[in-house]
């Protein structure tokens, strides 16, 4: 199992419940939704699966380290295996979009030639390869959101998190962004997407955890016609 | 509709292929890349790499003059016990008998008779008189044959001022003791606030090297945090802010270090040398001063950074 949440609960202070009792096994190899309506609790449950909150009780374990007793030099070590797509990408304003998606490359100490190589293969790859030396501000929300979905893919990560990654994007550019992730998918790397785009889940009718105040509601491995 | 999901998937495992596995940087690259990192950075924020580089600078030329001053200072008034000197008026009429046992006192350095006639001589010879009132003064001679002792230390001049005393042929004993205390209650609170001060500029310069590392990580702080996200550790993020201020800090010690030694040698070959103070610029105590203030400075640096990027993690 590469994530697993047992019991989990997250309060934000002073007392925001975000999480209740919350049990969750996601396998390797996995394409996994967590939809749920605004406020349910899916970003909160990505932060405590990237340690950048912790659970206020129950265990989390991510690529098999339990993430509240992991150090911090550990969370590092397991952040570089993951890719994430932030709900507000979180693009660095004050660098290209090349030098923006070669961060995490970078930070695996590679060589600069191949860093640049793979960050333009992967800008291109999203429709970007003219924009790599404008700066995230000059671009359009859609295609900022590309800009961090080739962030969170150029490292090959083995689990990719993606906190609504067609939020922005039409129909037409939703559809391309989950090609790449189940191209993503199908090279082995386990997909955790955060959306309430319920049309796309439909369309891609993969299993989906539905998410209603915190809680887990409904685990479907099929959630079309569900609703 | 969104096409089923292929098994030949050639546009991501291109990118991914393109590349097939990137090999780890050893820790050399690591380190010249930062280094690289850091002058590209010094660039772009040259505004605030050049306030503190002449902050450090005027800071580091302060401390410099003030410790070479010092150790000139603490020289000389090592030397100075050396000069000072009793004088034994003999009796007149009478002769010095003393020899032997100012011989055997082992703090005496040297001594020296001087009888009546040879004072005359050299005083005859120091000042001009004259002929006639030179002639009256041989007739007469008045002046009574004087011992010159130089001692070791002050501390022994008591310790000879009774035993020179105690001989019946000695008129008295002159120390010159006020002016001697005097210089020395000078030489020791010179060299007290001196210490103190440069105790002082160590760790302005200190902290000001850790204020350095402190506001290079909050000026990134956004980017720090996007990188801790993405995987960074500590190390990754204060180890380039810390190789930022110390090339600041090197290059500043440097410019102080050229300014100050200029300075002193314009000083040392003016009032300072006439008052037989000489300056030197590579002096122990210099070392060790720079040395403290690197060392304070880079563990304050580091422990106030990681406290800080710790505190951003949550
Ligand atoms: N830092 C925080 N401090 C306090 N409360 C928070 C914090 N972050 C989130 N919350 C609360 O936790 C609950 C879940 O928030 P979360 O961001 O996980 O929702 P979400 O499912 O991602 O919603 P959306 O679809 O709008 O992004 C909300 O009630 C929110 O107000
Ligand atoms: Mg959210």
């Amino acid at each position: 199992m590469i994530v697993s949440l047992q019991g989990v609960e997250k309060v934000y202070p002073p007392h925001q419940p975000a999480l209740r009792k919350l049990n969750l096994h996601i396998n390797e190899g996995d394409f996994i939704f967590i939809a749920g309506a605004s406020g349910a609790g899916k970003s909160t449950l990505l932060k405590l699966l990237l340690g950048s909150e912790r659970a206020s009780s129950g265990t989390v374990a991510v690529l098999g380290k339990n993430m509240s007793q992991a150090s911090e030099f550990e969370i590092a070590q397991i952040r570089k295996r993951i890719g994430i797509v932030f709900q507000d990408f979180r693009l660095l304003k004050r660098k290209t979009l090349l030098e923006n998606v070669s961060l995490p490359l970078e930070l695996r100490n590679y060589k600069k030639k191949d860093i640049e190589t793979r960050s333009l293969a992967m800008l291109d790859a999203l429709g970007l390869r003219e924009r790599a030396y404008d700066y995230p501000p000059t671009l359009s929300g859609g295609e900022q959101q590309r800009v961090a979905i080739a962030r969170a893919l150029v490292g090959k990560p083995d689990l990719l998190f993606a906190d609504e990654p067609t939020g922005n994007l039409d129909t037409h550019m939703s559809r391309i962004v989950f090609n790449l992730l189940l191209e993503a998918n199908a090279a082995g790397v386990t997909v955790v997407v955060a959306s309430h785009n319920l049309a796309m889940i439909e369309e891609l009718n993969l299993r989906t955890v539905v998410l209603d105040k915190g809680e887990i509601v409904g685990d479907f491995e099929q959630p079309k016609g569900v609703r | 509709m969104i096409p089923a999901p292929k098994k030949e998937r050639p546009n991501l495992l291109a990118v991914w292929g393109a590349v097939p596995r990137l090999p780890e940087q050893d820790s050399k690259e690591f380190l010249s890349e930062v280094f690289k990192g850091s002058f590209r950075r010094l660039k772009v924020a040259w505004v605030a790499t050049l306030c503190s580089l002449v902050s450090i600078a005027a800071l580091s030329a302060l401390l410099f003059c003030f410790v070479s001053v010092l150790s000139g200072l603490k020289a000389a008034s090592e030397r100075l016990p050396e000069d000072v000197s009793a004088l034994a008026v003999i009796r007149e009429g009478e002769k010095f008998n003393g020899e032997e046992a100012l011989k055997k006192l082992s703090f005496v350095r040297s001594f020296e008779v001087v009888s009546s006639e040879e004072g005359l001589n050299r005083f005859s010879t120091a000042v001009t008189l004259p002929s006639d009132t030179l002639e009256n003064l041989k007739k007469d001679n008045p002046l009574p044959e004087t011992v010159r002792i130089t001692v070791a230390s002050d501390t022994e001049l008591t310790d000879l001022k009774g035993a020179l005393g105690a001989l019946p042929e000695v008129e008295e004993v002159l120390v010159d003791e006020t002016m001697f205390t005097f210089a020395r209650k000078v030489m020791r609170s010179v060299r007290t606030s001196g210490t103190i001060l440069s105790l002082v500029l160590v760790f302005i310069v200190a902290f000001l090297i850790s204020m350095s590392v402190l506001v290079a990580l909050f000026l990134n702080r956004d980017e720090i945090e996007v990188a801790k996200l993405c995987g960074a550790a500590d190390r990754d993020v204060l180890l380039p802010s810390i190789v930022d201020s110390l090339i600041v800090l090197m290059i500043g010690l440097w410019i102080g270090a050229i300014f100050s030694a200029l300075f002193l040698k314009t000083l040392s070959g003016g009032f300072l040398s006439e008052a037989g103070i000489s300056i030197s610029l590579v002096s122990p105590l210099l070392f060790g001063i720079l040395l403290c203030a690197l060392v304070l400075a880079v563990s304050a640096g580091t422990t106030f950074a990681f406290l800080r990027s710790h505190r951003g993690t949550d």
